[in-house]
């Protein structure tokens, strides 16, 4: 009944959800207790082929999500507690002859990942109605549920060719949550307004994206063993080197600030430059470009009117026992401490308070930015506003901080400091 | 039943002719801490603050006649009593056994004559009066220049006896709190009485605070002095450069920023000789290094003003490796920078040295000392939050550390800094 009404509510919204959907339909019906639910929900649903999602994907494809409210396995999985591997474990699992170690991490994560988002699920069935009746967050949520049952029903994995199986059916997993972020962040833009308490989205928020880095170090780790990458364990590289992570994040920032300003400044490196250490770069891929492309706007933006060269930025790396520091410092004017407060918020962009639009806007309606897909060209300098809040929820997840001091007038520093796998002191736990 | 008679005859006896014990000379000593009334009444009324927007304006040279000053003096004695009596009570609340401990007490009672002398201060109604008075107050500021060693040697023979670190840094931070009210309405008062007595009249200074401030020659002069101490303890130098954003004065304390800048600037100098000093092996070398790299400076100190948020900002960026210490840690009282303390002789040595003293005394008690038992960066962001601002220290491991002091502007119409 409730089922029902919601599906009264989700029609009219529907063609705002259907911009990120694939093509086929789905012909099987969800084989579960709520049988009796669901054919009752058929015959009702006069318009069926227009209001059901469409995924290609065959795994996923043999699901409906008919109702949010009876799910008992969710239920009886977020009540568990996920098991959190160490990276040292990770590495340390080594290889064995005949691929014993891929039928275990198989089996690691399909008894893991169905908890994980199953809480995520739970999250979102926590979020008052009214913001979760969104059609984006509402999309996301059944698309967690999709994903948690098809995990779910996977049988238990014995043998290589079923790991194999598990394999693709995780790549298809990854590649269906890779635009969570947008979808998230732009569901919840308009439905903050009914959300009383600030701390709610961003702990939300946090948890979410975290988990969903997580989830994804984890898959990727595990669709990397398979290859034999020389130097690399999985998704963990041996010897990574965070010179050349800054180096590669410049250049890919530069190219993003000449488009939109036509001019970009330099970075200089110093620090421990030739440290060399085993390392899942992954969300650095993601911290690094943000907080240097924040850095180079600021540049700009400041030296507009001047006509002596850009500033440059500078990056020093610093590598003890326990973390990895990164300070990026800028001559880009600084913030005022309002600024500096609001720029920890989910939404918050400085950017739409700039008065002269023709520099950087915020502009929702283009294709969807995944930032760990860092190769897009089409991505903006900024205006979406979540990349210092995500980079630090990041950020202390690793274990670590994300402090930005600013002078006004001047500049500002960022502190990026993430902890080491080898760390005794701040264990990181994925 | 006998037992019953017994002891009701001792109960007889005893009201009959009651003598009070013997009390032996240290329980003498000790008992006349206890409680006193006119402590306790002025340690609970509230402090009236002062705001020093207001006290600029009021010393504008129209106000300064003889009777303003009378009633500055008699204003001054009741904020003081207070004050004192606050401060006393953090004395007093403390434990025991550590506040049984010889420096602690000798400063405790010295705190406890100056109450009961100010109090018997009569109100204070012509000139004979405030001239006394200012004699009075004169020789408790001066005399008092060294509390801040005292209470450092003080706390560090009684660590062991406070039971927990919060009732140490609860106590310190009150005394130390309460204590810079008092020096600053203390020598405001003293300022404004040395001014108008010698008739000049100077628009330079309003009391204690100088109109003419400028931060970036106040740095200059704290690098100066920090430099000359670094040179006589470690016969090297290395350069300091400074950049100034600020070219406007603003009215300030000058005392004040330039003991938080001395403190900072100790650190970085000490932190830089001695990290460079380790891998270099010896001090040639270091002079060395530092003499080849004087266009490559290895500490740089960044002044800027924000005058949206009224707030100003040293940024102190040195070089000298960091401390491998999280942060709560290096702001805790007593905690001292572990600079690779090889033998046990040099842990002796260390303790012999003469302890810091204050404001202006620095110059000359302190001039051999590059560091003390561990009080500079607490009582540096105490200050720091006194006057609205905050000092966050961000450390680069094996690189350096980069320090950001920000203090609030007083001149403006805000009741942020309560004095």
């Amino acid at each position: 009944m409730l089922g029902t009404k919601l599906n009264r509510l989700i029609r009219p919204l529907r063609p705002l959800a259907r911009y990120n959907t694939n093509d086929a339909t789905i012909t099987v019906k969800y084989n579960d207790k709520n049988t009796t639910q669901t054919t009752n929900e058929t015959t009702n649903n006069r318009a069926t082929p227009s209001t059901e999602k469409v995924i290609r994907d065959k795994h996923l494809a043999n699901i409906t999500v008919t109702s949010f409210y009876c799910q008992s396995a969710i239920e009886q999985y977020a009540a568990k507690q996920s098991t959190r591997l160490t990276p040292l474990t990770m590495m340390y699992i080594g290889k064995t002859e005949d691929g014993t170690h891929l039928l275990r991490s198989a089996q690691y994560l399909q008894k893991d990942l169905p908890i994980r988002f199953a809480h995520r699920i739970d999250d979102f069935r926590n979020l008052p109605f009214v913001v979760a009746c969104n059609p984006l967050l509402l999309d996301s949520h059944e698309r967690f549920i999709k994903i948690f049952h098809t995990l779910h029903t996977f049988p238990p994995i014995k043998t290589l060719e079923q790991e194999k199986e598990f394999t693709e059916l995780l790549k298809n997993t990854l590649s269906c949550t890779s635009d969570t972020l947008p979808l998230l962040v732009e569901g919840f833009r308009e439905s903050k307004r009914h959300i009383k308490q600030e701390t709610l989205v961003r702990n939300f928020l946090d948890r979410a994206l975290t988990s969903r880095l997580a989830i994804k170090m984890l898959i990727e780790h595990h669709i990397a063993m398979r290859k034999d990458r020389s130097n690399y364990i999985g998704a963990i590289c041996m010897s990574f080197s965070p010179r050349k992570l800054v180096e590669s994040s410049a250049e890919y920032v530069k190219k993003v600030c000449r488009l939109q300003y036509g001019v970009a400044p330099n970075v200089k490196i110093d620090g421990h430059v030739h440290s060399t250490f085993p390392y899942i770069a992954t969300p650095l891929y993601y911290i690094i470009p943000e907080m240097l492309k924040n850095a180079f706007r600021a540049t700009v933006e400041h030296h507009r009117h001047s006509d002596s060269g850009l500033p440059t930025v500078g990056v020093t790396i610093a590598v003890n026992e326990d973390e990895l520091v990164f300070r990026i410092k800028d001559r880009g004017g600084g913030m005022s401490r309002s600024v500096l407060e609001k720029i920890f918020d989910y939404h918050f962009s400085s950017s739409n308070l700039a008065d002269n639009t023709s520099f950087s806007y915020a502009d929702f309606d283009h294709p969807i930015y995944d930032p760990i897909v860092t190769r897009d060209n089409t991505n903006k300098m900024s205006g979406y506003g979540f990349g210092v809040p995500t980079s630090r929820a990041y950020c202390e997840y690793l274990n670590g901080s994300l402090t930005i001091e600013t002078m006004y007038g001047i500049g500002s520093d960022v502190y990026v400091r993430v902890g080491l796998l080898t760390s005794e002191n701040r264990i990181v736990r994925l | 039943m006998s037992f019953y008679r017994y002891l009701s005859t001792t109960v007889k006896s005893s009201t009959g002719n009651f003598q009070p014990p013997i009390l032996s000379g240290i329980v003498k000593q000790l008992s006349k801490f206890s409680s006193q009334n006119e402590l306790i009444e002025y340690s609970q009324r509230p402090i009236e603050y002062t705001f020093p927007n207001n006290m600029i304006e009021s010393c504008s040279p129209q106000y300064s006649t003889p009777i303003d000053l009378i009633k500055r003096a008699s204003d001054l004695r009741d904020q003081l009593l207070v004050r004192l009596a606050h401060c006393l009570y953090s004395f007093q609340s403390i434990p025991f056994l550590p506040a049984a401990n010889p420096t602690l007490l000798s400063l405790h009672e010295r705190y406890l004559k100056a109450f009961e002398n100010l109090a018997r201060f009569s109100k204070i109604e012509t000139i004979n009066d405030e001239e006394k008075f200012y004699e009075f107050i004169n020789r408790f500021f001066i005399q008092n220049n060294d509390v801040i060693g005292l209470l450092s040697t003080g706390c560090n023979e009684a660590q062991k006896y406070f039971k927990t670190y919060k009732v140490l840094k609860g106590f310190l931070d009150n005394v130390l709190h309460k204590r810079l009210s008092m020096r600053l309405l203390t020598e405001h008062y003293l300022e404004l009485h040395k001014q108008q007595k010698s008739n000049k009249i100077n628009s330079d200074w309003r009391g204690a605070i100088s109109m003419k401030f400028s931060p970036a020659k106040a740095a200059q002069q704290c690098i100066n002095d920090v430099s000359s101490i670094c040179f006589e303890t470690y016969t090297v130098v290395p350069h300091i450069e400074l950049e100034n954003n600020i070219h406007e004065p603003i009215p300030f304390f000058p005392h004040i920023v330039e003991y938080i800048l001395r403190e900072l600037l100790k650190n970085s100098m000490r932190a830089i000789v001695e990290y460079n000093k380790v891998s270099f092996g010896n001090i040639q070398n270091v002079k060395k290094y530092f003499d080849d790299n004087r266009d490559k400076p290895l500490c740089k100190v960044v002044i800027s003003s924000d005058p949206i948020d009224e707030v100003f900002t040293f940024a102190i960026k040195d070089e000298g490796g960091g401390v491998n210490a999280s942060y709560d840690e290096i702001f805790r009282y007593m905690f001292t920078g572990n600079v690779m303390e090889t033998d046990e002789a040099n842990k002796g040595k260390i303790e012999e040295i003469d302890v810091l003293s204050d404001f202006q005394e620095r110059m000359v008690h302190s001039s051999k000392q590059m560091y003390g038992y561990g009080f500079g960066l607490p009582i540096c962001r105490l200050y720091a939050k006194f006057f609205a601002g905050s000092l966050n220290l961000q450390q680069i491991s094996r690189i350096g550390a980069d320090a950001y002091l920000r203090l609030g502007y007083i001149h403006t119409n805000s009741t942020r800094v309560k004095i």
